[in-house]
C-alpha cells in the first residue's frame, strides 16, 4: 500500500503502525507527533481503541421503576392477574397475554424493571376474591367479596377505589383482616415477588430490581414513595417492607426514612426512595415550611430526605408533574397532561385542588424552593434527579401510544376505554381518557446490572421521557466550544470538561458564565425533534426565587429571537383518520454548546434540559381510528412527547 | 389446646397441604375408576352467543370459527377446573371465584412440581431450545453518517465516500456529523436494533468482517459500515447458564402439568357444544371430540 497516501490522509493510523512496528520506522511518526498529546487530543477515552471499554458511562438503558401486578391489592380489585414474572418476561421482550386475555408485546424489549407492588394488604387480594373464610367473617369482606362476584370490568375499579379509602383515609378497614407485615400471607407474597426478581435478572441484558411502593394517602393526598434496593433477594427478605398503617407501618415518610435507615443498618444493604405525583397531593409533596403534620420543617426532615430521595418520578400515566401552566405563564410547553382537578381520596368525588396547591406539587417549583431551603437549612432537600415510570396497575409497562394498556385491568383497549369517570371533584372530573401513555427512565450505566443502575440512580445520571425513547446528553461546564460537539464522540469532551446530569458545576475558573453542551437523538421509531431547551431556576439576593425557558436547538432553520425563544411553532403533520404522522418536519437530531446569557455569580441556580417531539398521535386517537370509535371529547388528538434530563446545580 | 388448633386451622399452609392432599387422592382414585360414568359439560348456545358477544365488544367483529372454538375450549377448560374445585367444597357460583379457583388450583399443581432437575435433564432441555438460549453474535463496527437533509443526490455521495473510506480516508472526520456512536464495541444485535432500528440490526448482522460497505439505512439515514470483528452466536455451556436453563426448564414443565393434570381431569367429561349457527338445524347438542384416550 502507498504509505504516502495513508500519511497525508489518516496521521493517526501512521502512529498506531509506527508504534506497532517499532524504532525501526521512527522516522516515519511526523516530527509534531507527540503520541500521546495526539491520542489525549483525539480519542480522550484514555484508549486508542474506539471499541475500548469506557471509563465512563456510556450506555443509555430504558426501564420502568414503577409497575404493579396482581399483587397489589387495587391492582388485583381491578381485574389484573399478571404476576411478577409475567411482567418481567414483559419487559425483556416475551409476548404475554394480558390479564383481560389479549396477546400483548413491546416493540423493543426494556434494559430493566422494578416491580412496586404495594405493601399495604400485600396479598390480600387473591384471599379476598377467592372467599377465605376468615375474610367473609367480616361484614366488610363478605360486602366487598359479594359484590366482585357480579361487578363488571368497568365496575371493578370502583370497589377497589372503595377498599383503599377504607383502609387509607376512612379507616373503615377490619383490621383483623389486614395482611400485616408480620402476616403469613404478607410474607409469601413478599418472597414470591423478591424470588421472581431473582430468577430473571440477568447481568448485562435485563435487569430486575427488587422494590415497592409504601403508599401514604393521608386525607387522600398522595404522598407515595417507590423504594428500591441496590441488592440481591437475600438481604432483602431480611426485613418485610415497610407499610403505611400502624403499628408495624406509619404514612409519615420519616418514619420511612427511618425504616430505610434500619434496613441498611441491618443488612449492610442500599435502598433509595423516590416519589410520586405530586400533582394529586394537594401540596404536601414538597412542602415549603411546614409537613403535612402542621409540623414545621426542620433539620432533620431536609437531610433525611435529601438523604433518602435523590430522585423524583416526573411523569406517569396519572399526569405530568414536570411544570404547571398557573407556576410557570411564560411557558406554552407547561400545559402538558396536566390533572389538578384535586387529590386522590379514592372513590369517584376527591377534594378539590386550589391555586395555592399547586407550589408544593411540580418539580420544577420544587427545585426552586430546594433553593430557599438549601439557603436557611444549608442543605438542598430537593436536589432530585427525574426519571419517568409508567405506574401501570396491569402487569404491563407500556408507556408507547401505540401499544398502551392502560393505568389498571379494567382500561385495557377496548372500544369505550376513554369514556369513563375516573375522578371527580367540585372543580373539574378527570375521564379516563385522560390517562397519559408515559413514561419512561433512562439510566446512563457503565454496564446492564443493578449495581450499576443503581449507583447511576443514586449519582442522578438519568432522565425522564413521556414515553419515547430519544437519547440525551447534558453536560455542563466552563470551557464548551462549538467544536467540541462536532468531535468523534463529544462525551469524550463532556465528562472531560464538565459535569453530566445530575451533577454540580465545578467552581467558576475565571469564566464569565457556564456553558452546557447539549444533544438529542430521535427515537428510531418515534418522531423528529422539534426543539431542545434549558431551563434555568435561580435564587435572588432577596431570596426570591424565578425561573427562565431558553430555547436552545430548534429545527427546520427556524429563528431563535433575542429574548431566548423560537416563537414558531414546529407544525403538525398528524392525520387524525389514520392516526398517522410524518418526520417531515423536525430533525433527527439537535445538538448545542448553550452559554447562559444572564449568568450572576453570586445566585444558587439549577439547570436542565427539555426536549421535545413534534406532534405524533396520542393513544386515544389510536384508539379511534383502530377501534373505529369517535375520539373522547376533550381528548388531545397529537401529543409532543418529551424527555426531561436531571439537573446540573450552580452553588456560588 | 383448642385455640391452638383453631389457630393451626386459619393456617394458609396447612390449607395448601390439605387441599394438595385431596387432590392426590382424587387423582388416584380418578384414574383407578376407569369405569365411572362421564360428568357432562354441556355448552349451550346461549353460552356460545355470550363468549361472541365478549369477542365482538373488545374487537368490533365476530370471532372467526377457530377463535370461536378457542374460547369454548377456554370455557370447558374452566369448566372443568371449577367442578373439580367445587368437588373439592370450595364452592362459590361466579366467574371470577371460578378464574381464581382455577388460579388457584393451577398454583396447587406448580407447587407440586416446584423442584430441581439433574444436569443431564437440563442439558437435555438446553439443546432441545437450543434458539432460546444462544447468545447472541456481537460486532464490533464503525460507521460513518450521511444526511439526508444535507445531501440533494445521496446514493451518488455514497458511492463516492465509500472509495474514499476504501482508499484509506479517515472515518472521524468523514461523512456527515452525527451524535449516534461512531463506534460500536462488541454490540449485540439487539442494542444495535435498540439504536438504529431492526431493519440496520439485521442487515449489519449478514455483513462480515472486512473493508468499508453500504451504504445501510437507518430511520436517520445511510450509514456506510465497517465491520472489524464478529463473534458468532452460539449456545453456551449448562455451567454457564444453569438458573436461566432450570427457569425456563421449570416454566415448561408446570405448563405441562397443568395440562396434563387438565388432560386428565377433562377425561372424565362428555363436553357437549351447541355451535352458533348449527344449534337450529340439529335442534340439539353435538357431542364434542373431547378426547377420550388415555393420557399415559
Amino acid at each position: 500500500m502507498d504509505k504516502k497516501t495513508i500519511k497525508l490522509k489518516a496521521p493517526i493510523l501512521i502512529v498506531a503502525v509506527a508504534m506497532l512496528a517499532g524504532p525501526l520506522q521512527a522516522q516515519d511518526v511526523p516530527l509534531d507527533a507527540d503520541v500521546s498529546k495526539l491520542l489525549s487530543e483525539k480519542y480522550r477515552g484514555k484508549s486508542y481503541s474506539p471499541y475500548a471499554k469506557r471509563d465512563f458511562p456510556n450506555e443509555v438503558l430504558w426501564g420502568d421503576s414503577h409497575l404493579h401486578t396482581g399483587f397489589s391489592f387495587d391492582a388485583g380489585t381491578a381485574g389484573a392477574i399478571l404476576l411478577p414474572e409475567e411482567a418481567y418476561r414483559f419487559a425483556r421482550g416475551e409476548e404475554v397475554v394480558s390479564s383481560y386475555g389479549i396477546p400483548v408485546k413491546l416493540s423493543r424489549p426494556l434494559d430493566w424493571l422494578a416491580v412496586t407492588d404495594h405493601t399495604d394488604n400485600m396479598g390480600f387480594i387473591v384471599d379476598l376474591v377467592a372467599g377465605n373464610p376468615d375474610i367473609l367473617a367480616t361484614p366488610e369482606g363478605k360486602d366487598w367479596h359479594e359484590r366482585l362476584k357480579t361487578a363488571n370490568k368497568d365496575d371493578k375499579p370502583k370497589i377497589a377505589y372503595e377498599i383503599i379509602k377504607a383502609l387509607m383515609v376512612s379507616k373503615t378497614f377490619p383490621m383483623e383482616i389486614y395482611y400485616s407485615p408480620n402476616s403469613k400471607g404478607y410474607k409469601s407474597t413478599w418472597e414470591k415477588i423478591v424470588n421472581a426478581a431473582e430468577q430473571y435478572n440477568e447481568p448485562g441484558r435485563f435487569t430486575t430490581m427488587i422494590g415497592y411502593e409504601w403508599t401514604s394517602t393521608l386525607e387522600g393526598n398522595n404522598l407515595h414513595r417507590n423504594v428500591l434496593y441496590r441488592d440481591s433477594g437475600e438481604k432483602a427478605l431480611q426485613k418485610m417492607p415497610y407499610t403505611t398503617t400502624p403499628p408495624l407501618g406509619s404514612p409519615d415518610p420519616m418514619d420511612l426514612w427511618k425504616w430505610m435507615a434500619q434496613y441498611e443498618q441491618e443488612t449492610d444493604g442500599k435502598v433509595l426512595a423516590l416519589a410520586h405525583n405530586g400533582n394529586l397531593s394537594n401540596g404536601h409533596m414538597f412542602p415549603i415550611d411546614a409537613q403535612y403534620t402542621g409540623r414545621k420543617l426542620d433539620q432533620s426532615y431536609i437531610e433525611q430526605r435529601s438523604r433518602w430521595e435523590p430522585l423524583y418520578e416526573v411523569t406517569q400515566i396519572k399526569g405530568d408533574g414536570e411544570a404547571h401552566p398557573f407556576l410557570s405563564p411564560g411557558d406554552e410547553f407547561a400545559d402538558y397532561e396536566t390533572w389538578d382537578f384535586g387529590n386522590i381520596v379514592p372513590g369517584n368525588k376527591v377534594i378539590a385542588k386550589e391555586d395555592r396547591m399547586l407550589a408544593g406539587e411540580y418539580a420544577r417549583e420544587a427545585l426552586k424552593n430546594g433553593l430557599v431551603l438549601e439557603q436557611k437549612f444549608g442543605t438542598n432537600p430537593y436536589k432530585f434527579g427525574m426519571v419517568g415510570a409508567t405506574d401501570s396497575h396491569t402487569g404491563l409497562a407500556t408507556a408507547q401510544e401505540d401499544n398502551f394498556f392502560g393505568k389498571h385491568s379494567g382500561y385495557e383497549p377496548d372500544p369505550n376505554r376513554m369514556n369513563h369517570l375516573f375522578m371527580q371533584s367540585d372543580v373539574g372530573t378527570m375521564m379516563s381518557w385522560g390517562q397519559a401513555a408515559s413514561g419512561l427512565g433512562a439510566v446512563w450505566a457503565e454496564e446492564n446490572t443493578r449495581e450499576a443502575i443503581f449507583d447511576a440512580m443514586q449519582r442522578k445520571e438519568v432522565y425522564a421521557t413521556t414515553g419515547s425513547r430519544m437519547r440525551v446528553r447534558f453536560f455542563g461546564g466552563w470551557d464548551f466550544s462549538d467544536n467540541d460537539l462536532r468531535s468523534r464522540e463529544p462525551a469524550f469532551t463532556g465528562y472531560q470538561k464538565g459535569v453530566p446530569m445530575g451533577g454540580d458545576l465545578k467552581p467558576a475558573s475565571g469564566k464569565s458564565a457556564p456553558g452546557f453542551m447539549v444533544y438529542a437523538l430521535r427515537d428510531p421509531i418515534g418522531g423528529n425533534l422539534d426543539r431542545i431547551q434549558v431551563i434555568k431556576g435561580w435564587l435572588d439576593q432577596n431570596g426570591k426565587t424565578h425561573e427562565r425557558v431558553y430555547d436552545v436547538a430548534v429545527s427546520d432553520g427556524r429563528k431563535i429571537d433575542q429574548d431566548g425563544r423560537c416563537k414558531t411553532p414546529v407544525g403538525n403533520t398528524v392525520d387524525v383518520k389514520t392516526a398517522s404522522f410524518t418526520n417531515t418536519i423536525g430533525e433527527s437530531e439537535l445538538a448545542t454548546v448553550w452559554t447562559d446569557p444572564d449568568f450572576d455569580p453570586a445566585q444558587k441556580a439549577f439547570y436542565y434540559a427539555r426536549v421535545i417531539e413534534i406532534p405524533t398521535p396520542r393513544w386515544t386517537t389510536i384508539d379511534a381510528f383502530r377501534f373505529g370509535v369517535p375520539i373522547a371529547e376533550g381528548a388531545p388528538v397529537s401529543t409532543q412527547e418529551r424527555a426531561y434530563t436531571s439537573p446540573i446545580w450552580y452553588t456560588p | 389446646m383448642f385455640e391452638r388448633i383453631k389457630h393451626l386451622w386459619r393456617e394458609p399452609l396447612l390449607h395448601f397441604l390439605l387441599i394438595g392432599f385431596a387432590l392426590f387422592l382424587y387423582y388416584n382414585q380418578a384414574s383407578e375408576n376407569v369405569e365411572a360414568p362421564p360428568k357432562r359439560i354441556h355448552v349451550d348456545r346461549g353460552q356460545v352467543q355470550q363468549l361472541a358477544a365478549n369477542f365482538e365488544r373488545t374487537w368490533s367483529r365476530q370471532p372467526r370459527p377457530a377463535e370461536l372454538d378457542a374460547m369454548i375450549e377456554n370455557f370447558v377448560r374452566e369448566e372443568v377446573f371449577y367442578r373439580e374445585a367445587l368437588a373439592l367444597g370450595l364452592d362459590q357460583d361466579d366467574p371470577l371465584v371460578k378464574r381464581r379457583m382455577r388460579m388457584k388450583l393451577e398454583f396447587i399443581l406448580e407447587d407440586l412440581s416446584a423442584q430441581d432437575y439433574s444436569d443431564d435433564v437440563l442439558n437435555e432441555y438446553l439443546q432441545r431450545n437450543a434458539d432460546s438460549f444462544r447468545a447472541e453474535a456481537r460486532v464490533s463496527f464503525r460507521q460513518v453518517y450521511l444526511n439526508p437533509d444535507k445531501r440533494a443526490d445521496l446514493p451518488a455521495d455514497a458511492v463516492r465516500l465509500l472509495t474514499e473510506l476504501q482508499d484509506g480516508a479517515n472515518p472521524d472526520s468523514a461523512g456527515d456529523p452525527t451524535l449516534a456512536p461512531r463506534a460500536y464495541p462488541l454490540a449485540r444485535e439487539g442494542e444495535i436494533a435498540r439504536d438504529f432500528g431492526n431493519e440496520f440490526a439485521s442487515e449489519l448482522s449478514a455483513l462480515r468482517p472486512g473493508d468499508w460497505t453500504g451504504p445501510l439505512y437507518s430511520p436517520f439515514g445511510a450509514h456506510l459500515v465497517k465491520i472489524d470483528e464478529r463473534i458468532e452466536a452460539r449456545l453456551p455451556a449448562l455451567a454457564e447458564i444453569r438458573d436461566q436453563v432450570l427457569r425456563e426448564y421449570q416454566t415448561e414443565q408446570r405448563k405441562l402439568q397443568k395440562d396434563v393434570a387438565y388432560q386428565k381431569l377433562r377425561e372424565g367429561y362428555e363436553v357437549s357444544v351447541d355451535p352458533l349457527d348449527a344449534a337450529d338445524k340439529a335442534g340439539g347438542s353435538v357431542v364434542s371430540q373431547a378426547k377420550t384416550e388415555s393420557a399415559q
